[in-house]
C-alpha cells in the first residue's frame, strides 16, 4: 500500500486532466485497481499519454505515486520496451498471414521498421499519433497473442499491463476474441483501452471496463504546452490553442503548415462559394485540394467549420475564436442575416466525414460550396 | 499485495436466487432440474451484463453437484469447487470467439463421445456463440440434435440474430431481460452492506440508472465511484467526482427556451465545456428532462417521473409553459444532436449550433388553437360578416373562466353573451366584401364591441404601458396560442379603451382579432377595467409579404384552389 496521503497530482508528462489524474491516483491509493479501464474522450487530449504514464507509475520499482524515472522498470518504460507493458496498436496484415501466426510474424522488414520507429516515437512523445501505412485495424492475431501472454507470470511477479491504443480499431472478430479475457483475465493483468470513438466499441466490451472520461484541454494549457514543449512563439501559440478545440494533437498539427495562408483560403472559399460562379469556386478548390494529403483538407475543413461557428456565435453575441477576423465575420452576418448557419455547419461536418471515408475530394468541396450557397439567402 | 477483484466478479451469484431480475429463467431451470427434465441444449440470449454466463455456470454446477440444496448447487462439494475454480475436466467453458473455426468444433465432437469422469453430465458452455463461423455451426448440428445422453450444451450470446435458425430450433431458448432499476439498486445496496460501505440512496439510484438495465455496467460504475469517494459515498461527492450534470442545468435550458435567449445558452455550453462535463451525458439528461416535461404536460400526473417530489412539482409547473408540439420538436432536435455527437469531430460546435436552434426555435401555436384559427378564417372568408363565428365558437371557453371568477365588478358587462350581442349588432360589418372582411374587422369592428355601455371605467394608456409585460404574461398563461402569437408586437397606445398594438405579420393581426373576447376578458381581469385590443400592421410589412408569394404557390391557389394552412 502506498503511504502517501491522498491528494497528489503532478504526473508532469500528462497535460492537465486533473480529474482523471486524481481518479487514478485514488484508485492506486485505495487499492481498488480494476482489471480493465477504458479511457475515452476527444482526440489528442492525452488518453494514450495517461495510459503510458499510469503504467509507468504502476510498474515503477520505487512504488510511489510518482514514477522515479531511474529504476530498471522506468528505464525500460522510457523506450516502451518493458516486458510487462504491451502497447497494442493497429497493424498491417502480413502476406499469407494465418490464424496461428504472431502479429509480427508475416510483416516485411520494411513494415517492421516503421512499426518500431512509430513505437519509439510514441515512447519519446506520448502525444504522438501512431500512423502505420496499411494498418487498418487491431488484428485478431494481436489479441490472440494477448491471450497467450496474459496467463504467463512475469519475472518480478508484477502486473502485466496491456494498453490497447485506439480500441475502436478492433475489428469485430478481434473484439469478440478479447471478451472472455477482458471479463476474467488471469491474475495480475490489467487492460487499458483508449478510444476517441467510444460508440464504435461493442457494448459487451464497454460493460467490462471501468470507463474514464477525458475532457478537452483548456486553451491556456495547450498554449503553455505549445510554448514549453514545441517552442512555439507565445502569440501564435495562443491562436493555435484557440483553433485546436481543446486537442493538443490538433494544435500541434496546425503548427506544421502555413496556418495564416490556410485561413486566408477559408475566407476566399467562403467568399467565392457565396457570391460567384462555379468556375470561380474551382480555382480556390484547386488550391486547397491535395489528394495525397487528405489530412490537409480535413484541417482546411476544420478551419472552415470554426469560421462558420464564429459566424453563428457572433450573431448571438457570444465569444468568437477567430478574433482577428471579426470584421469579415461581421460583414458576413450583416449581409446575410437569414443564412441558415446550422445547416452549413452540418454540411461541413458531413464533408469532414466524407473526406475521412476516401470520397473524391473535389467532389466533396464542390458539393459543399453548392450547399453553402443554397443555405445563404 | 492481495489483488483487488472487481465487484462484478467478486459478487457473481452462487445461487439461482441471487441472479437478479431473471426469475423467469432461474425458476424454470430449477424446476427442470427438480423433476429431472433437462434439455440437452440451452441457449441464453440477452443484453450485456444481465447474467447469462453466470446462469450457465450455475446450471453446470447444479446438474453435477453431489448434494444439491433445493436444485441449487451446494458450493462445497468436490464437483462444485472444482467447477468454480475451472479445473473440472467435465465442465468446459469455451470462448466461442477464439475457438470459432470448424477444427475446434470437430475436436469438440470427438470429445463429446467420452463419458464424464467425475460428474454426472459433461457440460459444454460456449460463450459468445454468435462468433462461430457458419461451417462451425453446421458441423455442430448433428451432435446438437442427438447428443450422447450425458452431454449438456449451454450457449450464451448477446447477438441472437447471428445464430442460425437450425441451431436455435435445437436448443431450449431463454431470453434474459434487462434488469429493472429497483433490482439493480437492491443488488448494489446489498453489496455495499456486505462490504461495509456507506452509500446514499440517491447515489445508488443514479448509479443504477447509469447501468441502463445492465447489472455489470452498474457494478463497474459502482467500483469507480467507490474508488473515488472511499467508503462513504454521498450524492454530492459523487456528482462532483464524476462531473454529473444536475437537473438544474436542464431546467436552465428550458427556461432559456422560453426566454429565447441564445446568448445565455452559448454561455451555458461554455460552462459545460470548461467544467469538464460530458456532453452526451448532458444531452441524455436533457432528453429525459424533456420527456418528463412532456409527461407532465400530457398526462398531468407526475407519478411517471423518476424524481423526488420537489422536482416533480417543478416539472408540473414548468410544463404549463410549453405546448406539446414544442416539447416534441425540442425532443426531436435534441435527439438528433445526441445522435450526431456520437460521430462528429468537433462536438462542441455542433452542440452550440443545435442549442442555439433549440432556444430560438419559433414556438408552435398550439395545434388546437391553430385549427380554431383556420376554421374561423374559413368562415370569415365565406361571406360570414365580421366576427360572427367567433362568439359561436368561443362562448364555452370564454364563459368558463369568467364564471369561475366570482367578484369582478364589471364582469357582467364584458361577459360573452353581451359581448356577442354587441358583435352581431355591429352594423358596418356585413357591408364589407368577403375578401376584405378580415381587414375591415381590425379597422372598425372591435372599437364598439367591448364597450357596449358605460358600466365601469375603461383602461387608460399609462396603466397599460406600465403593466404591458404583465398583461402579455397573463395572456400567455391563459391562452398560450394567443400569447405566443403576440411575441414581438409593439405597444402603440390606448384610444377610447382600445389598446393599439403594432403587428409584424398578418397572423398576429388575425389572432388578435379572432380572440377578441378572450382578450377583453383578460384585460378586464388585469386592469379591472374595460378595454379591447386592436392590431395595426407595421408600415412596410405585410404588403410585400403578399407580393413575394412563390409563383408555384400562386399556381396552386389558382389551379387547385389551395388554401394556406
Amino acid at each position: 500500500m502506498h503511504s502517501d496521503h491522498q491528494p497528489t497530482l503532478p504526473w508532469q508528462r500528462v497535460l492537465g486532466q486533473r480529474r482523471v489524474k486524481l481518479l487514478l491516483q485514488r484508485a492506486i491509493h485505495n487499492g481498488r485497481l480494476p482489471h480493465a479501464y477504458l479511457f475515452h474522450g476527444p482526440e489528442g487530449v492525452g488518453k494514450d499519454a495517461m495510459a503510458i504514464e499510469f503504467a509507468r507509475v504502476l510498474q515503477c520499482d520505487a512504488g510511489g505515486v510518482e514514477a522515479c524515472g531511474t529504476c530498471d522498470s522506468c528505464v525500460k518504460m522510457a523506450t516502451l520496451q518493458h516486458p510487462d507493458v504491451h502497447v497494442i496498436t493497429a497493424l498491417p496484415v502480413g502476406k499469407n498471414e494465418e490464424g496461428g501466426d504472431g502479429p509480427f510474424d508475416r510483416l516485411t522488414q520494411e513494415e517492421m521498421k516503421t512499426v518500431r520507429a512509430e513505437l519509439q516515437a510514441k515512447a519519446q512523445d506520448p502525444y504522438h499519433r501512431i500512423s502505420i501505412p496499411r494498418a487498418t485495424g487491431i488484428k485478431v492475431n494481436s489479441i490472440r497473442e494477448i491471450r497467450r501472454e496474459a496467463p504467463l507470470t512475469s519475472a518480478g511477479n508484477k502486473r502485466r499491463i496491456f494498453i490497447l491504443s485506439n480500441a475502436d480499431m478492433l475489428a469485430d472478430v478481434a473484439a469478440n476474441t478479447l471478451l472472455k479475457t477482458l471479463e476474467e483475465p488471469p491474475p495480475h493483468c490489467m487492460f487499458i483501452l483508449t478510444t476517441s470513438y467510444r460508440e464504435e466499441l461493442l457494448q459487451t466490451i464497454l460493460s467490462r471496463c471501468q470507463q474514464v472520461r477525458f475532457d478537452p484541454l483548456p486553451d491556456t494549457q495547450i498554449q503553455d504546452a505549445l510554448v514549453a514543449r514545441d517552442g512555439v512563439e507565445t502569440n501564435h501559440a495562443a491562436l493555435l490553442a484557440r483553433l485546436s478545440g481543446g486537442s493538443y494533437s490538433r494544435a500541434r498539427e496546425l503548427t506544421g503548415d502555413d496556418l495564416m495562408t490556410e485561413r486566408e483560403h477559408v475566407l476566399e472559399f467562403v467568399r467565392r462559394a457565396v457570391v460567384s460562379h462555379h468556375a470561380d469556386v474551382g480555382r480556390i478548390i484547386d488550391t486547397v485540394t491535395d489528394e495525397k494529403d487528405r489530412m490537409r483538407v480535413t484541417r482546411f475543413l476544420h478551419l472552415l467549420l470554426l469560421w462558420f461557428r464564429d459566424a453563428l456565435v457572433l450573431g448571438k453575441q457570444g465569444n468568437i475564436i477567430n478574433i482577428d477576423q471579426r470584421e469579415p465575420l461581421e460583414r458576413f452576418i450583416g449581409r446575410y442575416p437569414t443564412a441558415d448557419i446550422p445547416a452549413i455547419l452540418a454540411a461541413i461536418d458531413r464533408a469532414i466525414s466524407l473526406v475521412e471515408r476516401n470520397v473524391y475530394i473535389k467532389l466533396i468541396l464542390y458539393d459543399l460550396a453548392g450547399q453553402m450557397k443554397a443555405n445563404i439567402r | 499485495m492481495s489483488e483487488y477483484i472487481v465487484t462484478a466478479r467478486k459478487w457473481r451469484p452462487m445461487k439461482f436466487e441471487s441472479v437478479a431480475g431473471q426469475e423467469h429463467v432461474t425458476r424454470t431451470l430449477r424446476n427442470a432440474i427438480g423433476v429431472n427434465r433437462l434439455a440437452h441444449a440451452y441457449l441464453f440470449s440477452g443484453p450485456r451484463g444481465v447474467g447469462k454466463t453466470t446462469t450457465a455456470r450455475l446450471l453446470a454446477k447444479a446438474v453435477n453437484c453431489a448434494n444439491p440444496v433445493d436444485a441449487n448447487p451446494c458450493g462445497v462439494c468436490e464437483n462444485c469447487t472444482a467447477i468454480t475454480e475451472g479445473r473440472n475436466f467435465d465442465v468446459q467453458e469455451i470462448d466461442g470467439a477464439s475457438n470459432r473455426g470448424i477444427d475446434e468444433i470437430r475436436n469438440l465432437r470427438e470429445a463429446v463421445r467420452y463419458p464424464p469422469t467425475t460428474c454426472r453430465y459433461k457440460v459444454y458452455i460456449i460463450d459468445e456463440v454468435h462468433m462461430l463461423t457458419k461451417e462451425a455451426f453446421n458441423a455442430l448440428l448433428k451432435t446438437l440434435e442427438e447428443p450422447p445422453p450425458h452431454v449438456l450444451f449451454i450457449f450464451a450470446t448477446t447477438e441472437l440474430s447471428k445464430v442460425p435458425p437450425t441451431i436455435l430450433s435445437r436448443c431450449q431458448r431463454f431470453d434474459f431481460r434487462r434488469i429493472p432499476h429497483a433490482q439493480i439498486m437492491g443488488n448494489l445496496a446489498a453489496i455495499a452492506r456486505e462490504e461495509g460501505l456507506q452509500v446514499e440512496e440517491d447515489a445508488l439510484s443514479l448509479i443504477a440508472r447509469k447501468g441502463d438495465g445492465s447489472l455489470r455496467d452498474a457494478q463497474s460504475m459502482f467500483d469507480q465511484v467507490v474508488a473515488l469517494c472511499g467508503t462513504t459515498v454521498t450524492m454530492a461527492g459523487m456528482q462532483e467526482a464524476l462531473n454529473i450534470v444536475g437537473v438544474d442545468v436542464h431546467f436552465r435550458v428550458t427556461d432559456l427556451m422560453q426566454q429565447q435567449d441564445a446568448t445565455s445558452v452559448l454561455l451555458l455550453v461554455d460552462e459545460l465545456m470548461s467544467g469538464g462535463y460530458d456532453l452526451r451525458d448532458f444531452l441524455g439528461g436533457l432528453l429525459e428532462h424533456l420527456r418528463n416535461l412532456l409527461i407532465a404536460r400530457v398526462v398531468g400526473d407526475t407519478s411517471l417521473i423518476e424524481a423526488s417530489d420537489v422536482t416533480r412539482k417543478r416539472y408540473s409547473e414548468t410544463a404549463t409553459r410549453f405546448s406539446v408540439s414544442d416539447l416534441l420538436r425540442a425532443q426531436r432536435l435534441v435527439h438528433g444532436t445526441d445522435q450526431a455527437l456520437r460521430f462528429t469531430a468537433q462536438s462542441r460546435f455542433r452542440l452550440e449550433a443545435d442549442m442555439v436552434q433549440l432556444v430560438t426555435m419559433p414556438r408552435a401555436v398550439d395545434l388546437a388553437g391553430l385549427i380554431d384559427g383556420i376554421e374561423e378564417l374559413k368562415k370569415s372568408g365565406i361571406a360570414v360578416p365580421a366576427a360572427a363565428p367567433a362568439p359561436a365558437l368561443r362562448p364555452l371557453q370564454a364563459a368558463a373562466p369568467s364564471a369561475a371568477r366570482p367578484v369582478s365588478p364589471a364582469a357582467p358587462a364584458s361577459a360573452p353573451p353581451q359581448a356577442s350581442t354587441g358583435d352581431t349588432a355591429t352594423p358596418p360589418a356585413p357591408l364589407r366584401s368577403p375578401s376584405r372582411a378580415a381587414q375591415a374587422q381590425t379597422d372598425k369592428a372591435p372599437v364598439p364591441a367591448p364597450l357596449p355601455s358605460g358600466q365601469g371605467r375603461t383602461v387608460n394608456e399609462d396603466e397599460v404601458r406600465s403593466r404591458w409585460a404583465e398583461l402579455l404574461a397573463d395572456i400567455s398563461r391563459k391562452k398560450i396560442a394567443v400569447g405566443s402569437a403576440l411575441v414581438g408586437v409593439t405597444f402603440l397606445g390606448v384610444t377610447n379603451g382600445v389598446i393599439r398594438v403594432e403587428c409584424d405579420t398578418d397572423f398576429q393581426l388575425s389572432t388578435i382579432q379572432h380572440n377578441r373576447e378572450v382578450l377583453v376578458e383578460i384585460i378586464q381581469s388585469v386592469f379591472n377595467a374595460r378595454g379591447t385590443m386592436q392590431g395595426e400592421l407595421a408600415a412596410g410589412r405585410g404588403a410585400p409579404a403578399a407580393k413575394e408569394e412563390h409563383p408555384f404557390v400562386q399556381t396552386l391557389k389558382r389551379e387547385l384552389g389551395a388554401e394556406p394552412l
